[in-house]
């Protein structure tokens, strides 16, 4: 299993395996006080061989904040199962999936979103600053 | 084919999966943050 790629967006939705991200690319949160609630939508891009990806196999998915230290703040974990036809038998299949992380920043700075799935992992900063952009 | 989203509620402690729809975006969008790519350009 791979990670291909991870998007922060305001908005997905996947129909049909393929994804419609609306306002992809976030980098940036800007709050009007601290400590914040933050709420951030995600496209996850999954590939792997086709005996990966089938409806009885569970796979277990990390979400990992870190503060601006590198501190993990919070890990939680969750357990999904997807089945996804394969255009050739030996060629590599992909998914798309939604997803959504909720966690509080306590101060500003560059916090990192660390997910994983399975054996892979994918990071990305995000930037947390106080104010109006 | 369904996909299944998964919420990770780091306040309150949760895993969620949800089937597709509109609730995922519903959940989000209380958000009090702003959301952008880097600082926005004053126009």
């Amino acid at each position: 299993m791979n990670i291909e790629w991870v998007i922060p967006c305001r908005f997905v939705e996947v129909h049909d395996n393929l994804a419609t991200i609306v306002g992809g690319g976030i980098d940036t949160l800007w709050v009007p006080e601290l400590p914040a609630p933050l709420q951030i939508v995600l496209c996850v891009r999954l590939t792997g061989m086709p005996e990966e990806l089938t409806e009885d196999q569970q796979h277990k998915a990390v979400n990992r904040v870190r503060d601006p230290s590198g501190t993990v703040i919070s890990e939680m974990s969750g357990e999904f199962a997807i089945g996804v036809e394969s255009t050739r038998p030996d060629w590599l299949v992909g998914i798309s999936l939604p997803t959504a992380i909720q966690f509080e920043a306590p101060e500003e700075g560059t916090y990192t979103i660390d997910h994983m799935v399975d054996d892979a992992e994918y990071s990305i900063p995000m930037h947390v600053a106080l104010g109006q952009p | 084919m369904q996909t299944p989203v998964l919420v990770f509620d780091h306040i309150r402690k949760t895993v969620t999966t949800f089937q597709p729809g509109p609730k995922l975006n519903e959940l989000l969008a209380s958000s009090a943050s702003v959301a952008t790519s880097g600082r926005p350009k004053k126009t």
